[in-house]
């Protein structure tokens, strides 16, 4: 089944003044808004070449037509288990990014009656959520719901309801209420329309009442508690609005989501599950941040000094061959919860992920791409592994390590201490050279409290982090790939001139670690030398008023004709290369990373629908990156990894 | 996609820092850049904890060997 590129938006009227609800079918934007009411609804939904009987023939609701909403669903299993290649000159078949993604319209003639009795029928044997409406001269006359139910909802919401308010501070009262009330109707909607995303609601939920436990227990506090509570709730109540509006009964079930009001956008929001829950099971289940903490069971053999920040003799440590996690029993990881937001765009907390509203039109151009998720991911890990390696202000037994590592060679009495001197060293290099002051001739002091230390440097540390973790391990190290992907990202943003130095420096950074062996003199120029040539390929097709990477390129020009400012980078540049050599010997690992692409790519006709798997959804979608992109390709790639036979049951983690 | 234990031990610290969460691109800050030449020679006092003790080492010897002296 292939998808047409013929935009169409389905359109509900309700009208109060004789209190029915009315269909149309428009061809653009603003015929669905003519005659638009306080009570109407809209949401695009994109013919089949199959199954489509051309703009005067298809479901423009003239005479008598049923019309059957069903999802979410592999649209291809639909087609062939009810084998409509048979009937095609009596349907309509339309795809949609909602949760009902499939909408089949007949006529009221025999075959059309039996085509629609006997999708209902399917529906409920294979536990298919669908709505089926009858309509008259465009008014819905008839409307059979077909949610689920499994009553599995109750006991998870009478847990969470248990919690009472007086037994917490009383500032967290509302928090909890809120909570209380978004998982119940978050639960008990996705119970009634997809058992995987009502398993995977639960274990969101599962992990918000352990970390109450840990409150209740005296492991966290009533702060922590409020802003995990708050993150949590503001992403549950986004993502149930977004994936179960215009479930059963869609009259009453309107999105928030103003584009896709009538049908909401459950399907987007399941293939961004898959597509997280693939990361998560690898990355996610390698529990890299424990690992670093279990290199403190190594203590022989520990690298010199010279060894560590220099030298090519760690770079084959592999951190998954070199420890081992206790075995662990049941689900261990707590779920992101991924929530598509025009305000947050790609962002994320330590449980949350958003996604830019505009990945809904356009996830596979560069400008919106989906994958930018691997970098939104990647924060989270390092933060969790700054947690181990870092101090913390308050925590009373830092010190005596922190002045251990900062003031003897070889003071590392394990390699996570070696890992913690590593990133210590970082810090207070990179602190020199931005703000120590002069004096003398050729002298340089400076004085801070260490935390005022490292919080002035702790989100440049942190990118630096991020940006190599997500290099190596999500772009495997291409460089091209990774420099078109971030520099073309970054260019779609306004106002961010001022920043683009230091997204040459991060670049520059990132990139280099795939040369961790060679010497710091050469290192700059190599990475200069590959760079360069890229941007200037990339430059022209930049079509923005302000091209971030012409001004790139002229930071560059300068520093090739100025030798002071090619040392100035240089030394800012060397600076960050023991955060990447931290990233690249303490957290990569081949092995992980091979987990991350399993697999050769299945590729197919374009937006064919076949049902068959991808391969991996990350070279997938890379596959699939382009400067321009239709409309279409985003429903079709969204229809795609939400029911890629790839993944099983990913959604539910 | 991590531990309930990782959770709340990378939360404590973000919370010690004054930090709720990492933000995108659209909410980065730029860190300064400055202009300065390699020194040879770096002196850096660095008070830890709430001791009054202090730590004054020399970063040249070290500082050396990740990056080049010009």
């Amino acid at each position: 089944m292939k998808l047409g590129t013929r935009n169409l938006y389905l359109v509900l009227h309700h009208q109060l003044n004789d209190n029915t609800h009315r269909v149309l079918l428009a061809d653009s934007i603003a015929q669905a808004l003519d005659d638009w009411g306080a009570s109407s609804r809209l949401s695009p939904i994109w013919a089949t070449e199959e199954f489509s009987r051309g703009p005067d023939i298809d479901c423009r609701f003239t005479g008598t037509r049923y019309v059957t909403f069903l999802g979410p669903v592999d649209p291809m299993k639909l087609v062939r288990e009810l084998k409509l290649d048979d009937h095609r000159s009596q349907l309509d078949v339309y795809i949609t990014v909602g949760c009902f993604n499939v909408i089949v319209c007949t006529e009221d003639n025999a075959i059309g009656q039996e085509i629609s009795g006997t999708l209902v029928e399917w529906a409920i044997s294979k536990e298919v959520a669908f709505e089926q409406w009858r309509i008259v001269d465009g008014i819905v006359q008839k409307c059979t719901l077909g949610a689920l139910s499994a009553h599995r909802a109750q006991e998870k919401i009478k847990k969470l309801a248990a919690f009472s308010s007086s037994d917490f501070p009383a500032h967290l009262a509302a928090v909890l209420q809120e909570l209380q009330a978004t998982a119940a109707a978050s639960l008990s909607r996705a119970e009634a329309i997809h058992g995987p995303t009502f398993s995977y609601i639960s274990e969101v939920v599962d992990g918000i009442i352990a970390i109450i436990g840990s409150f209740k227990s005296g492991t966290s506090d009533a702060f922590l508690l409020q802003t995990s509570l708050q993150q949590c709730n503001a992403a549950l109540s986004r993502f149930a609005s977004q994936a179960t509006a215009g479930i059963p009964p869609i009259f009453e079930m309107q999105g928030h989501f103003w584009p896709h009001s009538l049908l909401g956008i459950g399907t987007a929001n399941l293939a961004v599950r898959q597509l997280v829950a693939f990361i998560e099971r690898v990355i996610g289940e390698a529990q890299l941040p424990q690992r670093v903490l279990r290199l403190a069971d190594q203590t022989d053999n520990l690298p010199a000094y010279t060894s560590l920040v220099v030298g090519s003799g760690l770079l084959d440590f592999d951190i998954l061959r070199e420890t081992t996690l206790p075995a662990v029993t049941g689900k261990p990881l707590l779920p992101l919860v991924s929530f598509f937001s025009g305000r947050d765009g790609y962002s994320s907390k330590l449980q949350t992920l958003s996604l830019p509203s505009s990945a809904l039109t356009e996830c596979n151009s560069y400008r919106s791409n989906l994958l930018t998720v691997t970098h939104e991911i990647s924060h989270i890990v390092i933060q969790a592994l700054l947690a181990k390696i870092s101090p913390t202000p308050g925590v009373p037994k830092d010190p005596e390590w922190v002045s251990r590592l900062w003031n003897e060679n070889d003071g590392a009495r394990n390699l996570l201490e070696s890992t913690r001197k590593l990133f210590l060293e970082a810090t207070l290099s990179i602190e020199l050279t931005a703000t120590t002051t002069i004096q003398g001739s050729e002298k340089k002091s400076m004085s801070k409290e260490l935390h005022e230390l490292l919080r002035a440097h702790r989100q440049e540390t942190q990118e630096i982090l991020v940006h190599t973790f997500d290099f190596l391990y999500f772009y495997r190290g291409d460089t091209e790939y990774y420099v078109r992907s971030i520099w073309l990202s970054w260019c779609a943003i306004p106002g961010i001139e001022d920043r683009v130095q230091e997204y040459l420096l991060r670049t520059l950074s990132a990139i280099s670690a795939n040369f961790q062996d060679i010497s710091s003199e050469k290192r700059f120029g190599r990475a200069l030398a590959i760079l360069k040539p890229l941007l200037e390929k990339l430059a022209p097709t930049i079509q923005y008023p302000v091209n971030y990477i012409e001004t790139a390129l002229a930071r560059i020009s300068l520093m090739e004709s100025d030798r002071n400012v090619l040392d100035e980078y240089d030394l800012l540049y060397n600076n960050r290369m023991l955060l990447v050599r931290l990233v690249k010997v303490f957290l990569h690992s081949d092995t992980l990373e091979k987990e991350l692409y399993p697999a050769a790519i299945e590729d197919r006709e374009f937006l064919s629908l076949d049902g068959k798997p991808i391969g991996n959804p990350l070279q997938y979608l890379a596959s699939h990156l382009k400067n321009d992109v239709l409309e279409v390709e985003s429903t079709w790639l969204f229809n795609i990894l939400a029911f890629d036979p790839f993944f099983g049951a990913a959604v539910a983690g | 996609m991590l531990t309930l234990e990782d959770t709340l031990d990378a939360a404590k610290q973000m919370m010690a820092f004054g930090e709720d969460g990492t933000d995108g691109a659209q909410a980065e800050q730029p860190a300064r850049i400055q202009g300065h030449k390699a020194r040879r020679t770096v002196k850096s006092i660095i008070r830890i904890g709430n001791e009054t003790e202090e730590f004054v080492r020399r970063w040249d010897n070290k500082l050396k060997l990740y990056i080049p002296v010009k």
